[in-house]
């Protein structure tokens, strides 16, 4: 007899032994064990311990109470404390508290009654997201990031607040400055990443990817318990912001693998103070360089309050509108400031503050810094790729306004030319820019975005045929000083 | 190992206990103690007590527990007795209460005790035949791995074997006590021997 016929035999070996089988069965069962000398060897086991189990001494009860005796002395006698005792009790209070609480931390989220949207979700998007929309789909976009990209872009989901209409770039706006401000209290150059997960999936990504460096380095913090209990607390609204404060060094290395690494819909961001734009600005290069991500700069609507303490806070120039702030702009009036006063035999001052137009934009879309597909390619304006010229000559030989109007109407041109230049990597001049934009400027936030914008749907609804796209999207937001 | 485990049993006196006499029937009790008869449920205890003791002993390994859980047993028994509709046997139905209370009591319990052989505790109720003392010796080394693997098996083989082995049950009864089906407690009964064969047999190797 094989071992797989006498497995189905060995299954009633017990019941066999106990008598609890059927005539039929049992019989069919004694048959095997006499032809079956394994199956025989069984049963005489089985039955060995069987009768070893009974004649297991029996233990005698103690005298018992009676019913109504141990009822009386139970009920005098104060229940004995056991966990599960104080569990059954606490649980129930916890689990009241604890929904009390979330009711609360729920209502003050959402605040329902005065946090209701007010713009409709067909309100027009911002200049921001039009300039970014221009980027992806203007002639010569960079290529496309690795294949994983694509597909997790077209998971990618707005958050609720965009879907209704507003912009990241409102929504941000919308945020105090506080950490670009407060960064340059600190002693050591400091850089403020935040991450916007859009979803859960991607949020366990990026914290585990995070606090994977920072056990690989110590100088990298990794993200608190208070940040992730921000996170978890609205996460059902939309993506938050968590944040952790690195060196320089640390930073750039995590915003490269970060956008590199984490799939498509987490937002970046460095708030960095002016001591850290030059690190920002070589930050940003190097993501175009590294990435071939395009590179888009946008300025914060917020006024230049604190430059000039004479000036009052509303009569501040909007930030747009003073050149210092911007970096790109920034290079190019100081520049022409430099040049003026060299002609004219004077010392250089500093620029001058630009007149506040009314505007809290530029004209025109930031421009796509086209990052073609190899670290050697630049990024040029058109005008630089039809002339073969190189981008950076173009920052270098600002153009001479002869009034308001001409300046006015040449800003927003040569803005779009000098921040193609700062974009172009690698190059000498950028890199001196960039040393003189670290004191020109004051402030910076550079936001990478990997993978399609908000408005992908739209997108592919003009273009079906084209892949949704992948491109790391990189913003720089010019933040007014504290 | 069967035969060192036979020779072993076939020294020492049946000491089976047989199943509740017929005289009073539990019935006849029950309906005494319904009709307010305050003797009627003691003699049901006596009856059933060292039975019920021993079977919470067997599965908590603990006399204390055990006396815990014995009186609790009968107390919950007579508190539900306006409420026993006969469908199974008295003896099945305080069993049943019995095991309930056991396992639940288990569960509440983060840790297990230890098994207490060997110190003494079965000792009252342990009568030494007149058999050699080499025997006696085997026995109660016997004795001492058996409860051993014992406690080793998974609660829900335990009580099967116990149920079948030491209290003697058939497969129906200890079906209806444990509320599992026929099947289901044919096979852990089996299993569980199988694993005590297991247990022993690797004791003997080692």
């Amino acid at each position: 007899m094989t071992a797989q016929g006498c497995k189905s035999w060995r299954s009633d070996l017990s019941a066999w032994i106990d008598g609890e089988l059927d005539a039929g069965r049992a019989a069919a069962v004694e048959q095997h064990v006499q032809s079956c000398a394994d199956c025989h060897e069984i049963v005489e086991e089985l039955r060995a311990v069987s009768n070893l189990l009974r004649k297991l001494p029996r233990v005698s009860a103690p005298v018992l109470q009676s019913p109504q005796a141990a009822q009386r002395r139970s009920a005098l006698k104060p229940p004995a404390v056991t966990l599960y005792r104080v569990a059954t009790r606490v649980i129930p209070i916890a689990a009241v508290v604890a929904l009390a609480f979330l009711a609360g931390r729920f209502w003050d989220t959402f605040d329902f009654g005065s946090r209701v949207p007010t713009q409709s979700p067909d309100a027009a998007p911002v200049a921001a997201d039009d300039a970014f929309r221009s980027i992806t789909k203007s002639p010569g976009a960079p290529p496309d990031l690795p294949s994983e990209l694509p597909v997790l872009a077209q998971n990618y989901k707005p958050s609720p607040e965009v879907a209704l209409g507003r912009s990241p770039m409102q929504l941000r706006e919308q945020e105090p400055v506080r950490e670009a401000g407060s960064l340059d209290a600190l002693a050591q150059p400091v850089l403020a990443v935040f991450c916007r997960p859009a979803t859960w999936e991607q949020y366990e990504q990026v914290t585990s990817l995070v606090n994977q460096r920072a056990v690989q380095n110590s100088q990298l913090a990794p993200m608190s318990a208070s940040t992730e209990y921000h996170l978890r607390r609205s996460a059902r609204s939309e993506p938050q912001v968590a944040s952790l404060d690195l060196g320089p060094e640390e930073a750039g290395e995590l915003l490269r693998t970060l956008a590199s690494e984490t799939p498509a819909g987490v937002a970046f961001e460095i708030a960095a103070g002016p001591s850290q734009m030059q690190v920002v600005q070589q930050l940003a290069s190097g993501l175009q360089i590294e990435m071939g991500v395009p590179l888009a700069f946008h300025e914060s609507s917020e006024r230049a309050t604190g430059y000039d303490p004479g000036v009052k806070p509303e009569d501040a120039p909007p930030i747009v509108s003073d050149l210092r702030l911007s970096a790109a702009q920034g290079e190019r009036d100081v520049e022409s400031h430099k040049d003026r006063h060299e002609r004219a035999g004077s010392a250089p001052t500093a620029p001058p503050i630009a007149h506040s137009s009314g505007r809290q934009g530029f004209a025109s879309p930031p421009p796509a810094v086209q990052k073609e597909s190899a670290p050697s390619r630049t990024a040029r304006s058109p005008e630089s790729r039809q002339r073969g010229g190189h981008p950076a000559r173009e920052t270098s030989s600002p153009p001479e306004f002869r009034d308001e109007a001409e300046y006015e109407s040449g800003k927003t041109q040569t803005a779009t030319t000098t921040r193609n230049a700062i974009a172009t990597p690698g190059d000498a001049a950028r890199d001196a820019d960039a040393a003189r934009l670290g004191v020109a400027n004051p402030q910076a936030r550079v936001t990478v975005v990997p993978g399609q914008p908000h408005d992908a749907e739209a997108d592919e609804k003009k273009d079906a045929a084209q892949k949704p796209s992948a491109r790391v999207r990189v913003e720089i937001t010019i933040l007014p000083p504290e | 190992m069967a035969e060192r485990v036979q020779k072993v049993i076939d020294g020492s006196e049946a000491s089976r206990i047989q199943s509740p006499g017929p005289a009073p029937a539990d019935e006849d009790l029950v309906a005494a103690v319904r009709a307010g008869d305050p003797d009627a449920f003691g003699q049901l205890m006596t009856r059933y007590q060292d039975r019920v003791y021993n079977l919470c002993y067997r599965m908590s390994h603990s006399h204390a527990d055990a006396l815990d859980l014995t009186q609790a047993a009968f107390v919950q028994a007579w508190r539900a007795l306006p409420h026993y509709e006969g469908r199974s046997t008295f003896f099945t139905w305080l069993f049943r209460i019995a095991c309930n209370l056991t396992l639940t009591h288990k569960r509440k319990r983060r840790y297990e005790i230890p098994t207490d052989t060997g110190n003494g505790e079965l000792t009252p109720m342990h009568r030494p035949t007149q058999d050699a003392p080499d025997a006696n010796l085997l026995r109660d080394e016997l004795r001492t791995r058996l409860e051993s693997a014992l406690a080793e098996l998974d609660e829900s083989f335990r009580v099967a074997v116990l149920l079948k082995d030491v209290e003697g049950l058939d497969y129906a009864a200890i079906s209806e006590i444990l509320g599992l089906p026929l099947g289901t407690i044919k096979s852990r009964i089996h299993r569980g021997r199988m694993m005590l064969r297991d247990l022993l047999s690797a004791e003997d190797d080692a």
